[in-house]
């Protein structure tokens, strides 16, 4: 039988998925590339329109600073992240302070804006990754200068006495978890998380009762799951983690460059989501949600792309602009008209994978002419 | 969960085959409820008709992984008496490109069973020669036809490991594909395709995707797309009962890139295959009489069958020992055997002694040595002829008359085939010089080309008893690898049946029109004797008369081909012999009858 093709019981052993990915990353060719840019400069500092907690408009600054990274990267990595594009280990506490000041000389010290982000590729207040008085400093500065914080964390680092000291330094600031799948299973197998449901409810406890405000990231179709089941499982996910979140968003996969997910889709065996299945969860959860002060945010980055989620590309811009639009005003009656030919053509993807045993999904591409993408696969 | 062993199997027997394809019947094997290749219905599929279709899927995905399970329509299960359903779980699996990773959850099922490649390579459970699933379902399917030929090898190791399982799948199939998917052994399929097909206003036909045409009021709604998989599947069907649904297969390929790529790499596969173990290759040895093989694309030339033949005309045959010195090449004819011909007729009258070995050179099959020229599939293919060979044809028949030529130590060659042919070590004689095979001087010029080499090379001209013996000796050699057990045999009787004895004892008889041997039963013995047959054994303690089943089979042989006979031994003696209406890759663990028997000792 271990002839039948070299596979059935070729006593081959098996390795972890992040090796897979990993190890072809890491020649030192590919490591040169990639961490090929100076420490002292932060990664990217742009303004957008935001809303503030209160959810008065507001402008806010995004930080996304070189670091080291995040410590579960080195250790393992989610499937998706790409966040690794920007961390170097040998970013010292004096390029911390360098890339700070240069955010704010860019933005000149944050004009007009009420709300600052800082992401660091990992746990903004995890002391491995971040020196500890260069956090201080961030935090007293930003509270000093009466910018809400909006900083991200993984839960299991979300402790007690750390949420206080953060607290005190910057009251009310919000800690932004990259939750992505309300479910045990998919937490592990999906997207390698690191820390299970049970962790991420203790940290939602340590930031409440520290009077921190929490943000929770879904992921919309993690790799290794069907664009009918992402549907279906993430409309249910939104609508039990909505009541123990202040802010939602649900981030719809897009493929960053030298991840698991960019390697599956190289290989045809991953599609990023239909914009249709992102509106049709907001439909389907629209009542629930409404119901409590959660805000529902559905950000398609690289919408309309097919590195990112994507229709068929006559109605892609329209349906991105109803998604954003329906961020901002809450407002279902968004959606009200909008169609496409090829949202039929979605719907019997979304039965397909609901109904067929095929885990990994039964669609194909959705661009090109019709006849031939009809052809047998 | 219940994926317990008290699951019932299905009922299932096969009603026709040819090569990796076959018709299940379901049910009660005398009075059968449905058949495959068929379909499975889903959740959001229209009513099917139970001939069609006998099961239907559910899938359960509240709790991640999902759980399965497939239901009978009807009472095809065994002991009869009720509707089944087998339940199995999904697993969380990686796609094929991640396939060195075991991480995620297994699949499990009994009954109905769901692997994917990931767990081909690392379920050991996989292995377990109690795994009998009814159906397999190959759950990412759809990823692995997106890869170049990792749906082909998964599937044939499936075959391979579960000869009675039913195969699906999932998600690929579609009237434009089943014959293709059924050629390389898939038994189930569903409609989802034709449901996208549906909501993208097409018609997914048996031809392909088309758009409809409006004029003679068709319609792209589920049902139409329903009658086209009637049309396919019946189409399929009645081609594997006849045995042509390569031809079927070849022509509906042409509708997709990937079909063709598919049959290609299936093609390329198989072939390698049959050259170790022909069994292996779901290859024939003998056919039923009547049919035809049609090569009328120039696919039919990647057919594992024919490369298997130009392989081992090539580098196996050796001609009768009488004929060794001088090769004469004749054109073919669209009349089989050739000598029936009436070109061949002619050219029968200007070879005048029967030293020669003459061989038609033909496509696709490249050269059929006379004494081939009764045997599948030589007496039974059928080519277009336009009179002119292109590129690919002439390298292959040039390619295998040298290699023929050399290999077998031919000291001339007379050319009447009128391809141009040179070789450097062999002295090759035109008789053709740009005239027609059959015109008077060229007849002429091969009569005395063959008279001067009779007499230079000093060739014999055996008796027409010893030629003939010689022949179906030459010819055993090319179909069991030995011609031993012909040392001492007479052969008598009228042309084109010839009666072998031993001592006025009758070994055998060869029958052309079926293209093979039929041995008696005083040959077995001295057929065990020279290893020409393959062997199978029997369990001990079982009384055989009849058929063989996978149920009284110990062991067998590899390499049996579907028409081989076989001998059939127990506990380590000779008892009888059989003929194989299954392929080797079906033995010994495969559904319904393997053997006919044929003699017991």
């Amino acid at each position: 039988m271990t002839d039948a093709c070299g596979i059935l019981g070729d006593g081959s052993k098996a390795v972890k998925i992040h090796n897979l990915i990993k190890a072809p990353e890491n020649t030192a060719e590919s490591i040169l590339r990639r961490e090929s840019w100076d420490a002292s400069k932060p990664a990217t500092v742009y303004i957008t329109p935001e809303r503030m907690p209160d959810g008065s408009p507001c402008k806010a600054a995004t930080v996304i600073l070189r670091t080291r990274g995040c410590a579960w990267w080195w250790k393992s990595g989610c499937t998706f992240c790409g966040y690794f594009n920007d961390v170097r280990d040998d970013v010292t506490v004096e390029d911390l302070f360098q890339q700070w000041d240069e955010a704010k000389r860019k933005t000149n010290n944050f004009e007009g804006c009420s709300m600052v982000k800082v992401y660091t590729s990992g746990t903004f207040f995890e002391d491995s990754e971040n020196p500890v008085e260069w956090q201080e400093h961030v935090l007293r500065e930003t509270y000093s200068l009466g910018l809400h914080l909006v900083v991200e964390a993984q839960a299991h680092l979300c402790k007690p006495e750390k949420m206080a000291w953060l607290a005190e330094r910057h009251p009310g600031a919000t800690i932004a978890i990259g939750l992505e799948a309300y479910d045990d299973s998919v937490l592990r197998f999906h997207v390698n998380k690191g820390f299970t449901t049970k962790t991420w409810r203790k940290a939602v406890t340590n930031l409440r009762s520290n009077g921190l405000r929490v943000k929770t990231y879904l992921i919309f179709k993690p790799p290794f799951m069907s664009e009918g089941d992402a549907l279906e499982h993430t409309s249910k996910w939104l609508v039990d983690v909505a009541p123990l979140s202040d802010e939602v968003s649900v981030n719809p996969m897009n493929i960053q460059n030298r991840t698991v997910v960019d390697r599956l889709f190289r290989n045809r065996e991953y599609r990023p989501p239909w914009l249709w299945s992102l509106v049709e969860m907001i439909q389907r959860t629209h009542e629930s949600t409404s119901g409590n002060n959660a805000r529902i945010i559905v950000h398609p980055t690289a919408g309309g792309k097919i590195r990112g989620s994507h229709n068929c590309g006559l109605c892609d811009e329209q349906v991105v602009a109803s998604i954003e639009r329906y961020s901002v005003s809450k407002d279902i009656s968004e959606f009200r008209g909008l169609d496409c030919d090829c949202k039929a053509i979605w719907k019997t993807e979304i039965e397909s994978d609901i109904n067929l045993p095929t885990p990994l999904g039964s669609g194909r591409n959705r661009r090109g002419l019709e006849l031939d993408l009809m052809r047998a696969p | 969960m219940n994926t317990s062993n008290a699951e019932r199997p299905l009922a299932r027997g096969i009603v026709a085959r040819q090569r990796f394809s076959r018709i299940f019947s379901l049910g009660d094997r005398k009075n059968p409820v449905s058949w495959t290749p068929g379909l499975v219905r889903m959740a959001q599929d229209p009513q099917i008709p139970i001939n069609l279709c006998t099961f239907e899927f559910k899938r359960d995905n509240s709790k991640i992984p999902s759980s399965l399970s497939l239901r009978s329509l009807q009472d095809i299960c065994l002991p009869f008496g009720d509707l089944e359903t087998w339940y199995a779980q999904e697993g969380l699996i990686l796609p094929p490109s991640l396939v060195d990773s075991d991480s995620g959850s297994k699949s499990i099922g009994n009954q109905f069973l769901p692997i994917s490649w990931q767990s081909m390579h690392h379920d050991p459970n996989l292995l377990d020669d109690d795994l009998e699933p009814s159906v397999i379902a190959l759950i990412d399917a759809p990823q692995l036809a997106e890869r170049q030929g990792m749906l082909v090898d998964a599937i044939h190791a499936l075959k391979s490991r579960f000869p009675t399982s039913l195969i699906w799948t999932p998600g690929i199939g579609g009237p434009d594909n089943c014959a293709l998917l059924s050629w390389i052994g898939v038994d189930l399929f569903d409609l989802s395709r034709s449901h996208e097909a549906s909501a993208r206003g097409i018609l997914l036909t048996e031809e392909g995707p088309r758009n409809i045409e409006e004029t003679v009021d068709e319609d792209f709604d589920i049902n139409s797309q329903l009658n086209a998989w009637k049309r396919a599947i019946a189409a399929t069907r009645t081609a594997i009962r006849k045995g042509t649904l390569r031809e079927l297969v070849e022509r509906q390929a042409l509708s997709s890139p990937r079909s063709v790529e598919r049959l290609r790499r299936h093609d390329a596969k198989i072939s390698e295959i049959a050259s170790k173990d022909p069994g292996a290759a779901a290859l024939e040895s003998s056919v039923n009489i009547g049919t035809r093989l049609r090569c009328h694309s120039f696919t039919s030339r990647e057919d594992p069958l024919i490369v298997d033949w130009k392989r081992r005309v090539a580098d196996l045959h050796t001609p009768p020992n009488h004929q060794s010195k001088v090769l004469v090449l004749l054109p073919c004819s669209a009349q089989k055997p050739y000598r029936l011909s009436q070109s061949h007729r002619r050219f029968q009258r200007s070879i005048k002694v029967r030293g020669v070995n003459e061989v038609m050179v033909t496509a696709p099959l490249g050269l059929v040595p006379r004494e081939l020229e009764d045997i599948w599939p030589a007496a039974h293919y059928d080519i277009p002829v336009t009179g002119d060979w292109d590129l690919d044809e002439m390298k292959t028949i040039i390619s295998m008359v040298e290699k023929y030529a050399i290999r077998n130590g031919f000291l001339r060659i007379i050319n009447h085939s009128g391809i141009d042919i040179k070789l450097e070590k062999i002295e090759i004689i035109d008789t053709r010089q740009g005239s027609t095979a059959g015109s008077s001087e060229s007849l002429k010029r091969l009569e005395i080309e063959v008279e001067r080499a009779s007499k230079e090379f000093e060739l014999e001209n055996p008796k027409e008893s010893v030629h003939r013996l010689e022949k179906l000796k030459s010819l055993s050699r090319f179909q069991y690898g030995t011609d031993a057990w012909l040392d001492h045999a007479k052969v008598s009787g009228r042309p084109p049946i010839f009666k072998i004895d031993i001592d006025n004892n009758q070994i055998a008889l060869w029958n052309p029109r079926r293209g093979g041997f039929s041995f008696s039963k005083p040959s077995l013995s001295l057929l065990d004797g020279c290893n020409a047959l393959p062997r199978v054994e029997i369990n001990s303690g079982f009384d055989w008369r009849g058929d063989i089943f996978s149920t009284n089979l110990k062991s067998s042989d590899e390499g049996i081909r579907l028409g081989d006979d076989v001998l059939v031994f127990q506990q380590g003696k000779l008892i009888g012999s059989a003929r194989a209406t299954a392929s080797g890759w079906e033995w010994p663990r495969g559904p319904g009858r393997l053997a006919k028997a044929q003699h017991r000792l």
